[in-house]
């Protein structure tokens, strides 16, 4: 029987069909030409396209949810897999090829450089190609998540990030969409583990752009960031 | 004098109530401690604001703002409804988050579950 590798790479992935594979084997070969073992893990949040079928073809492991929860969700299904596993290091990726794996890679050995629990990949160490609008919101909701939760990070909001054994043990978050990312470092504080940051790039396509988060679903995070924290006050 | 006797009467039992859940919620580890203080904090200021509405009333009913009389039978009536309703709202709200989480964990076990057994 062929021996578990100790490191998964979850992407969370809705309707991703056109760019899965490529995703799924880049990242496979960054990881080939490191000589870094890993499994990947595609959670397929109920697409309606063939995202699930693909992504097996190209060699992931799949796991199809029933309902469509959202991203947060979907991550939250990748990271209690890698719980199950009892993997040692799993890693989070953009399913729209945002992220480059040569950076999922550096970041999995930075995590250990760093003796970090929670490694963020910041796109904004490295701005090149964010428009002025997403460097705008990126940034607010940084210093949101700061205000709120006290967690002072630059990327508050990247979807490349690595975790320890002890963060996959530990993390739990509530929320389904785009907000699980600040709630995610919030209870990453409450667990108190250690968050660091690796200066990443981003890779903006056309359909990484098309993809990627309407600047009015800032305000909605912003919104689901009061109320948790409302929520956690009030009891 | 009696009225506001009467009011602290109906109403200390639901603030006990509230205050008692948010120990024992805490005690068992179903809420954090953030959140056990801002409901010990809420109910608390409830409780001191009922045990204290004899002198309430009398400072404001002096004022142009509030322009408040002599507490009626109504003004208890009201204001236990409205702290029962606050005690209520807080309890179904916490078990409405309790079942999404509950049904969270489901969903994510059972697709697991089911993955695996492709």
């Amino acid at each position: 029987m062929k021996k578990q590798p100790n490191t998964v790479i979850i992407i969370p992935a809705y309707n991703e069909s056109i760019i899965i594979s490529e995703v799924i084997k880049t990242a496979a070969h960054a990881a080939k030409a490191q000589n870094i073992s890993v499994d990947i893990l595609v959670v397929n949040d109920k697409s309606t396209d063939d995202t699930s079928a693909k992504a097996q073809k190209a060699g992931a492991i799949v796991i199809d949810h029933i309902i469509n929860r959202g991203v947060g969700g979907a991550t939250s299904t990748g990271l209690k897999y890698a719980k199950q596993k009892n993997y040692h290091q799993a890693a989070t990726m953009d399913a729209d090829g945002q992220h480059d794996p040569q950076d999922v890679m550096n970041c999995l050995k930075q995590i250990k450089v760093a003796k970090a629990d929670l490694l963020i990949g910041s796109r904004l160490s490295n701005k090149h190609g964010m428009s002025l609008v997403k460097r705008i919101g990126n940034n607010g909701l940084s210093f949101i998540t700061w205000l709120l939760f006290g967690v002072k990070v630059s990327d508050s909001q990247s979807g490349l990030r690595v975790f320890s054994r002890k963060a996959i043990q530990t993390l739990d978050w509530q929320s389904a969409g785009y907000e699980f990312c600040s709630e995610q470092l919030w209870r990453a504080k409450q667990a108190k583990l250690v968050v660091a940051e690796y200066p990443v790039k981003a890779i903006y396509t056309k359909y990484s752009k098309s993809k990627g988060q309407n600047n009015w679903n800032g305000v909605n995070i912003v919104k689901s960031l009061i109320k948790m924290k409302i929520k956690e006050i009030l009891g | 004098m009696i009225r506001y006797a009467l009011l602290v009467i109906l109403n200390a039992p639901i603030v006990f109530l509230g205050l008692t859940n948010a120990l024992t919620n805490y005690k068992l580890h179903k809420i954090s401690k953030e959140r056990f203080i801002g409901r010990l904090a809420i109910w608390l200021v409830i409780l001191i604001c009922v045990a204290l509405a004899f002198p309430i009333y009398n400072y404001l009913s002096g004022r142009e703002l509030f322009e408040i009389y002599d507490v009626s039978l109504l003004n208890i009536v009201l204001t236990t409804t409205v702290i029962y309703l606050i005690y209520i709202i807080n309890h179904q709200r916490q078990k409405i988050e309790l079942l999404e989480n509950t049904l969270r964990k489901f969903h994510e076990e059972i697709s697991i579950k089911l993955s695996e057994k492709k």
